[in-house]
């Protein structure tokens, strides 16, 4: 029983901590690192009020909205999340070359606070999300403990799981350390890219199994685009861990490709408007 | 009012009563232990799970959580139809019934229930299982109906 607290909490705490320990390193970067550090660990702390609200309504000690109105909130929230990290990792490129002089001339103030906000909300959906399951789950076992043997395992197994998902986020700070920024940039940008990609795909099928499911969309929507079980599948530790991380499924429906396709469209459309934002940057800002 | 009854005091009226009466009873009866004789996953005649209520236009399948149990483990539903699973978590544990497949993930609380629309799914085979107690998995079959 105590392996499986272990397992959990580490499972559950990975999606978090990559969110937060990639925002902690990036911050290293900036001119404006305690300020920005003051923000992340506000969204920590109110990422906590927010796992515990979520939990006692899961619990069912406390109403928290109805349930239409609460499902409609986690598709929102999902979605909010989704669209934040997009927005993150392109503020974040657009920085990468001209941070320290727009920062040192304080023409980036208002844009940075806006951004600031960003992070802080961003912290909270990531702590507040998985961290609601992980409050239920270790509640729940809490209420089965006897002896003062059970209570002594249940807390270090719950210490050791979350020990385990801190490696990911020391290991994040370490590799911002020794790689150099430029890779480091660019490969945890991916992996925000595709964390948001798999929010916002969660998001959309809570969308689509709750709140379209009175309505008859053509058939290819539900129909299973390709089957990939048997190499992987998404039931596995390993294709579970891919679908919480990158949006990987091994069933999926016309719906998910679409969703997928509208995620990855968007994402390059910036991509490519940003391009050309930057190309004409120096014409108008060296006057 | 006096007249009915007056129709029914008579003895024909009453005979037919009664026989009514005893039908009515041993069809309840029967009804009864046909019903008590369906577990959930029991499968009909057609090779398809039994849903909770036989007659509803959108067929509801229920799953129990026990402590990591899975009951049944196996369900078979008509495909390309939508319907419903209801989960009820009747364990000493806080379960989450979770299919990326079918895209359903709740968290339930020891004694919580929760029923989740299914989208039509293609003929094929389907996982659901406890996210919070792994190791065993459910298998969901879609399949068509044999003509």
């Amino acid at each position: 029983m105590m392996g499986n607290v272990i397992f959990i909490v580490a499972r559950e705490s990975v999606e978090a901590l990559l969110v937060i320990g990639i925002l902690w390193a990036w911050m290293a970067h900036r001119p404006d690192a305690r300020a920005g550090k003051t923000w992340l660990i506000g969204g920590i702390v109110a990422g906590f009020a927010l796992a515990t609200a979520l939990a006692l309504a899961l619990v069912g000690v406390a109403t928290f909205l109805g349930n239409t109105a609460r499902s409609w909130f986690e598709v929102a929230m999902l979605a909010f999340a989704a669209a934040l990290i997009v927005q993150m990792v392109f503020w974040m490129r657009k920085n990468g070359r001209t941070l320290k002089r727009d920062m040192e001339t304080g023409l980036d103030q208002s844009v940075a606070r806006a951004n600031w906000w960003g992070v802080f909300a961003l912290a909270m959906i990531a702590i507040g999300r998985e961290g609601s399951e992980t409050v239920v789950f270790l509640y729940g076992t809490f209420l089965q403990l006897n002896t003062a043997g059970d209570f002594t395992s249940f807390f270090g197994a719950a210490a050791i799981g979350l020990g385990l998902a801190f490696v990911l986020f020391w290991a994040l700070q370490v590799g911002a350390r020794f790689v150099s920024w430029k890779w480091f940039f660019r490969i945890t940008e991916w992996m925000l890219l595709f964390l948001g990609s798999a929010l916002f795909l969660t998001a959309m099928g809570k969308l689509l199994n709750k709140h379209l499911a009175a309505y008859d969309l053509p058939g290819w929507i539900y129909s299973t685009v390709w089957d990939t079980t048997s190499i992987l599948s998404d039931s596995s530790m390993l294709g579970s861990l891919l679908a919480t991380l990158a949006a990987y499924r091994s069933q999926p429906i016309g719906w998910d490709v679409l969703m997928l396709a509208l995620y990855w469209g968007t994402v390059a459309l910036l991509f490519v408007w940003q391009g050309r934002q930057s190309a004409a940057r120096p014409v108008t800002t060296t006057a | 009012m006096i007249r009915h009854l007056d129709q029914f005091s008579r003895p024909s009226a009453r005979k037919g009563l009664v026989t009514g009466f005893v039908t009515a009873l041993l069809a309840a009866l029967w009804l009864g232990a046909a019903q008590a004789e369906t577990a959930p996953g029991d499968v009909d005649a057609t090779g398809f799970t039994v849903p909770l209520d036989p007659d509803a236009a959108i067929p509801t399948y229920l799953v129990e959580l026990n402590d990591g149990a899975l009951l049944p483990e196996t369900l078979i539903v008509p495909a390309k139809t939508r319907f419903r699973i209801q989960v009820r978590n009747i364990g000493t544990k806080p379960s989450e019934f979770e299919s990326n497949q079918m895209r359903l993930e709740e968290v339930l609380f020891m004694g919580a229930e929760a029923t989740m629309m299914v989208t039509p799914l293609d003929p094929g085979e389907y996982d659901y299982f406890d996210e919070f107690q792994p190791g065993v998995m459910g298998k969901l079959t879609a399949k068509e109906a044999e003509q």
